[in-house]
């Protein structure tokens, strides 16, 4: 509200002393009297009289019976002027009143007590870590500001403000994030409220708040308001929430990837299994008989022996386990392996699912609630997310399975009239499943003939010419050929983990849709009609009645204790307002009434 | 409207006509919007049996001269307005309308009310009535005005000597100048105070 201070010398009344001019007239005698006198519109740069008080509070309120009023470290700032003096509390909090780059004096009767940031850690735990604020807050984000000077005019600011009290939403570099300002337990607090159901759903281990930078100011000038005659007119309070997200810890969400990683195992196991089995290198040398028993003329083939290696890469199974996974509109973040699901209430309440402007812009004490139509959009984007994911896993397992890796070593002893071993036939490949498949496996062969066996009297000569045959029989086209051969038996060897995976299919579309279930119901129970969670945006006392598009909501408890506009005292009364505003009620522990960001300004008094 | 006071004409007969301002001025601190002063004028025809009456209003100064500025409202009483409740003085018969609430700034100076014939001795009683509107602008903070009022009286017919004593206490509003020039020292004295508190201000 830009300030108006006309500057108006006082006209000197020397016109009093001039005589209004005499009535003409005709009579035979007139007597003429004349009377003036003075009058002045008040002045609020000279008159004194005036009291006014404005003041900023980051935390207030109260948290499991913790009254925040009794921790020095989150105290505010309160400024209190007359004509006469300034008073400051705490009495430490920072003078900001100096000069601009003119000389101009700028922020007179202003303070700061903005909390510290190597404080913090201990206000988290005076506040039972139900309360967890953060340690890398930007200095200057956490600011509390008040100011008030001898003539009505007063202002109070609270959370991310400049050191003149403006509301100041811009990240510290451009393109940064604005840090999260706190981080409420809300799974302690619900405990605390709900005693042995927990968090009042099922599955639902743990539930957090995530309020992003807040922000608000409240500025009453009291000469503006007795010139108006609108002490509204004369008053602005406003407030900004950067972001709002829940986090919703379960064991459903950490159990899809327990389902997964037993998958995986699973399929290791089968692998193995088929590998180790006595009848594979049969069955492989067998596969390779379409091509190789033509050579073989006058060979007889022993008993293969060798050794099968199968290995999988599930590499990209895991990334897909432990990578954050998201919907498109930017709604929820799922966090698989920690098995937390992030939702952003902040866009989630916005004029794309719902009617309203999102969490800033709102009338005065707006409660933040779901609608149907919101949940719906969630639980549809988190289905499209969790499927999409699913389908993903069951891609990234079978292509894991499609591309084993293969180690086969297998040897052949060949006899000649079945009485002599005279060779040893060995084929030899290390690729993946794939590639035998495609033929572009490298599969080598080899033959080696028994010691002197060409000098075997009388049959060396026909023996080695045998052996030969065959050598001169493996040319590249025949080698090639055996690895699709090759491919096809560990193929249908591995047919095992067709079903494996399959199932690890149907199960997750099993447990998909308990996740989406839990999530909705957890909305519907912490930020639905009927929760036993208040968050309001925009609490104020005794909003203008005036400048409302839509009714105000309930006031927060504390309206009540605020001093009222007293036309007898000629005192504006006391005007606050609190960005956000968080109302767990019940419990033994009292449950939770905690406000960000408030601003208060008032009572302001004129002159009597 | 502190320090109301008459001056005599130069040329009139002294005495003939008196205009009492009484002690009703209401000036405890300045106007702001919304507020209204009341000024009693009371006349008091000292030596002829009767004359004829006239008015001149006229203002100055900021305050006065902006359309959103004061208005001026006159009501005539035949006998003493009461102040003895809170609010607007009341006048015990019935007042009548002199002047309806008009912005000062649309009063023109150089018109003349007709207010009849009065009676030698005192009365009748006038009630002057000052008014900043609610919605007066914050341009006007601080301005101020000055309003005149201008009471003739005159007959042809020779003077008739009444006795000199006026029924109950009346102010000699006729010569009084201390009231204007404490005041108008007063105005001077807080401007060049206000002078001296804004070059140390912010």
């Amino acid at each position: 509200m830009p300030r108006r201070r006309a500057i108006l010398a006082p006209t000197i009344v020397a016109a009093l002393l001039v005589p209004l001019a005499v009535i003409p007239s005709s009579a035979a005698w007139t007597d003429t009297e004349h009377t003036n006198g003075a009058v002045a519109a008040i002045d609020c740069q000279t008159t004194s009289g005036f009291r006014s008080a404005g003041g900023g509070q980051l935390l207030s309120g109260t948290l499991l019976g913790t009254d925040l009023a009794g921790i020095a470290d989150v105290a505010g700032v309160d400024v209190a002027a007359t004509s006469e003096q300034t008073t400051v509390s705490p009495s430490t909090a920072d003078p900001l009143a100096g000069v601009d780059g003119s000389g101009t004096p700028v922020n007179s009767g202003a303070f700061g007590n903005p909390l510290r940031v190597e404080a913090l850690g201990a206000i988290t735990l005076d506040l039972g870590n139900v309360l967890v604020l953060p340690l890398d807050a930007e200095a200057g984000v956490l600011g509390q500001y008040g100011r008030a000077l001898p003539d009505g005019y007063s202002a109070g600011a609270a959370g991310a403000v400049s050191n003149s009290g403006a509301v100041d939403l811009d990240p510290p570099a451009p393109g940064a994030e604005l840090p999260r300002i706190a981080t409420l337990e809300l799974g302690q607090v619900l405990t605390s409220v709900l005693g042995s159901t927990g968090t009042g759903v099922a599955d639902l281990a743990d539930v957090r708040l995530g309020v992003g930078a807040v922000a608000s100011s409240a500025v009453l000038d009291g000469c503006d308001a007795l010139w108006s005659r609108d002490l509204y007119a004369a008053l602005e309070r406003e407030y900004l929430v950067a972001g709002l997200e829940a986090e919703l810890d379960s064991p459903l969400v950490g159990g899809l990837v327990g389902t997964v990683e037993s998958t995986l195992t699973a399929l290791d196991t089968t692998l193995e299994e088929v590998a180790g089995s006595s009848g594979l290198v049969n069955s492989l040398f067998v596969g390779l008989g379409p091509v190789l028993n033509p050579l073989l003329t006058g060979l007889a083939p022993g008993t293969p022996l060798g050794t099968v290696e199968l290995d999988a890469d599930f590499t990209a199974v895991r990334t897909l386990l432990s990578t954050p996974i998201g919907d498109a509109g930017g709604l929820l973040e799922i966090d698989l392996a920690g098995g937390t699901v992030s939702i952003d209430l902040a866009r989630l309440l916005g004029p794309n699912y719902q009617d309203s402007v999102g969490l800033n812009g709102l009338a005065p004490n707006t409660e933040l609630v779901l609608n149907a139509a919101a949940v719906n959009a969630l639980t549809t984007a988190l289905t499209g997310a969790l499927d999409q994911w699913a389908a993903d896993v069951l891609v990234a397992v079978n292509q894991a399975l499609a591309v084993v890796t293969a180690d086969v070593d297998l040897s052949v002893p060949l006899s000649a009239l079945g009485l002599l071993d005279i060779a040893t036939l060995t084929v030899s490949v290390d690729a993946s499943l794939a590639s035998l498949l495609g033929g572009s496996a490298v599969v080598s062969v080899a033959v080696d003939r028994a010691a002197g066996l060409c000098s075997i009297a009388i049959v060396g000569g026909a023996l080695c010419s045998l052996v030969n045959g065959l050598v001169a029989g493996l040319t590249g086209a025949v080698t090639t050929s055996l690895g699709p051969l090759i491919g096809g038996v560990l193929r249908t060897a591995l047919a095992p983990t067709t079903s494996i995976v399959a199932t690890l299919g149907t199960t997750l579309n099993g447990l998909l849709a308990p996740v989406v279930t839990l999530v909705a119901s957890s909305l519907n129970v912490l930020f639905g009609p009927d929760s036993v969670l208040s968050l309001v945006v925009n609490a104020q006392n005794r909003p203008d009645p005036a400048r409302q598009s839509v009714p105000a909501g309930d006031p927060p408890a504390w309206a009540a204790s605020l001093p009222a506009p007293d036309a007898s005292a000629r005192s504006s009364g006391r005007f606050d307002v609190s960005a956000l505003r968080l109302v767990v009620l019940g419990g033994l522990g009292g449950g939770v009434a905690l406000d960000l960001a408030r601003s208060s300004v008032g009572p302001n008094q004129l002159p009597r | 409207m502190a320090g109301a006071a008459g001056a005599a004409e130069p040329g009139d007969t002294p005495g003939d006509l008196v205009v009492d301002v009484g002690d009703s001025v209401m000036m405890h601190r300045a106007m702001e919007p919304g507020d209204e002063r009341h000024w009693t004028l009371t006349t008091v025809l000292q030596h002829a049996a009767s004359a004829d009456l006239r008015l001149r209003v006229e203002s100055e100064g900021l305050l006065a001269a902006s359309e959103d500025g004061l208005r001026l409202a006159l009501d005539r009483c035949e006998s003493p307005w009461l102040f003895d409740d809170p609010g607007s003085p009341t006048c015990a018969p019935g007042s009548s309308p002199v002047v309806a609430p008009t912005a000062l700034s649309r009063i023109d100076p150089a018109a003349v009310l007709d207010l009849g014939t009065i009676a030698g001795g005192t009365g009748p009683y006038f009630l002057a009535t000052v008014a900043l509107p609610d919605l007066a602008p914050s341009e006007l903070q601080a301005a101020d005005a000055v309003v005149g009022f201008g009471f003739t009286a005159g007959a042809d017919d020779a003077v008739a000597i009444l006795p000199l004593s006026p029924p109950g206490p009346l102010a000699a509003t006729g010569a009084s100048l201390g009231g204007p020039l404490l005041l108008a020292a007063g105005i001077l004295l807080a401007g060049f105070t206000l002078l001296r508190v804004r070059a140390v201000r912010r």
